[in-house]
């Protein structure tokens, strides 16, 4: 037979939950990460760019929730909270390991399957696959530019925050959030004529 | 007075995110009414800004077990932190120590080269801890023992010591932090952390025309020779040089650096990390859960301060013993 809290996390609302998982209940904290595991997976998928590099990130935004639950003010929304968790770790971690690791070419996910099914669908077959291609071919583009370039990217065009968000978050200047995004622009399209240009040299 | 196209070329970005002042905005459309090229330019940028947003719309699954993997991490912190906590403290001694170790090899001043060759084997048994144990798997050859006092020590302590249980992230479905593809702190236990120095004595002929020689030398095995000073040693001037190759392409660099001169004395030192190494990541892992519990602003920072340096620090580590050190002195 289920302990009285079980029943009541199988009944809870996530507001419910939270609270419940405030006052240690483990099985309400499960919960929780059951509900929302996708968004935040796919959230940190568009992050990093690759499915093993989501799934860590993704963990860890899970066991810091769990962690500062305490400070978790109810009123807020939990779903937004873990974005802002994401969020942090995923710009600390490429703070702290920027002088180490300057890669100009970290590879993310081949981005075929995302793309394919990402593109909208009230279009006509022919359309979608060319929507679909292009998807691919903008997301390989992304994890071909340096870090500073695909950052204000993945902010801007991604995850839709304004600039002076984004000067924020990456503690710099609005000149620079400017100067990143317009060089990022065209970098990213100087990416996508090299990978449509390498295409079309690879008989078919 | 309008734009061109160079100045319209800087502004399509903020204009297509509604971030340009009203004025600009203004010339900025006029000028894109009589010019075709900066019209076809804009709605590139606008097509490509339209797919990363949709592909910031996707939501994709998580893997299956993946909140069994998250309790499975969170009840594995709960059980270990008793025992870490306790071990803390000796652990924390022994760590700073071996600070001052790293940071020896790391930073060997113009004036201290002349007591270089001594100081990490002084560095190294001041901070031989009382915790002390040798790694028992250590695979290192223990020959030249010139350094590590600690190698000689018996580790009976070893089996009572509640680090050596610190395998992390040995399950590869129990991530370790690494986001990207770069590196990120992660310690399986299995690997080793040895950093070796070599010193090298030459007698040459001309000590400019042998410097000259070792930077070409160094130059070939893609890495670069800085010169740490020069010193006067019975008259007769030395300068001291300082290689950092990977380990791998140390031996065989140290074979070609033999044809710059008479070798007077070769000497080598090694210190092996791996057992601090273990236990100043516990610490950092340690730390970073309490970070993440307090709600004390001060203590926060006071945590934040240490985890980074114990960060640091593992950085260091992990570098340096990926690479191998090798001072020459080149007296005339």
């Amino acid at each position: 037979m289920p302990s009285l809290t079980g029943v009541l996390v199988l009944l809870a609302e996530s507001s419910d939950l939270v609270r419940l998982a405030q006052k240690g209940s483990l099985t309400a904290f499960e919960k929780l990460i059951e509900d929302y595991q996708n968004r935040v997976f796919s959230y940190c998928y568009q992050l990093t760019g690759n499915h093993d590099n989501a799934q860590d990130l993704a963990q860890d935004v899970f066991i810091q929730a769990y962690n500062s639950l305490k400070s978790f003010r109810r009123e807020a929304d939990f779903g937004t909270w873990l974005r802002r968790i994401a969020l942090n770790k995923w710009i600390n971690h490429q703070r702290k390991n920027k002088l180490i690791t300057i890669s100009l070419n970290e590879p993310v996910g081949s981005g075929k399957e995302f793309a394919r099914e990402v593109a909208a669908s009230e279009e006509s077959p022919v359309e979608k696959i060319e929507q679909a291609e292009f998807l691919e071919l903008v997301w390989k583009a992304l994890g071909r530019l340096s870090l500073e370039f695909r950052q204000v990217l993945i902010l801007r065009d991604m995850e839709e925050y304004s600039y002076e968000e984004i000067a924020g978050l990456l503690e710099c200047s609005l000149g620079t959030v400017k100067s990143r995004l317009n060089r990022g622009r065209k970098y990213i399209r100087a990416e996508i004529e090299t990978l449509q240009r390498e295409l079309r040299e690879i008989p078919e | 007075m309008g734009v061109n196209c160079i100045d319209a070329g800087e502004i399509l970005s903020p204009f297509l995110d509604g971030e340009l002042a009203r004025e600009d905005e203004r010339k900025l459309l006029e000028h894109l009414e009589g010019c075709p090229a900066c019209s076809r330019e804009l709605d590139e940028i606008r097509r490509v800004a339209a797919a990363l947003s949709m592909l910031g719309q996707k939501q994709i699954t998580a893997p299956a077990g993946f909140s069994s993997a998250v309790m499975a991490r969170i009840n594995e912190d709960k059980a270990g932190s008793t025992n870490k906590y306790r071990h803390l403290k000796q652990v924390a001694m022994g760590a700073a120590a071996v600070l001052l170790l790293a940071a020896g090899v790391a930073t060997i001043k113009p004036e201290l080269a002349g007591q270089v060759a001594q100081a990490p084997v002084q560095m190294e048994s001041s901070g031989a801890p009382q915790t002390g144990a040798v790694n028992p798997d250590q695979k290192s050859p223990a020959s030249e023992s010139t350094g590590t006092p600690d190698q000689q020590n018996p580790s009976s302590a070893e089996n009572s010591d509640p680090s050596s249980d610190k395998i992390v992230a040995e399950n590869p479905n129990q991530g370790s932090g690494l986001y990207s593809a770069s590196g990120s702190i992660e310690f399986t236990g299995d690997k080793e952390y040895i950093i070796v120095s070599t010193f090298l004595k030459f007698k040459v002929a001309d000590s400019a025309e042998a410097e000259e020689q070792a930077r070409s030398l160094a130059r070939e095995y893609g890495v670069s020779m800085q010169s740490l000073g020069q010193q006067t040693i019975d008259g007769k001037q030395c300068l001291v040089e300082k290689i950092v190759v990977s380990s791998s392409n140390a031996q065989s660099l140290t074979a070609s650096l033999r044809a710059l001169g008479t070798l007077v004395s070769q000497d080598e030192q090694k210190a092996d990390l791996t057992q601090r190494y273990g236990e100043l990541y516990d610490k950092y892992i340690t730390l970073k859960s309490e970070r993440a519990q307090t709600q004390d602003t001060t203590q926060a920072a006071q945590l934040d301060q240490q985890i980074k340096k114990a960060e640091e620090q593992l950085r260091a580590w992990e570098q340096q013993s990926s690479n191998q050190t090798i001072v020459l002195w080149l007296q005339q």
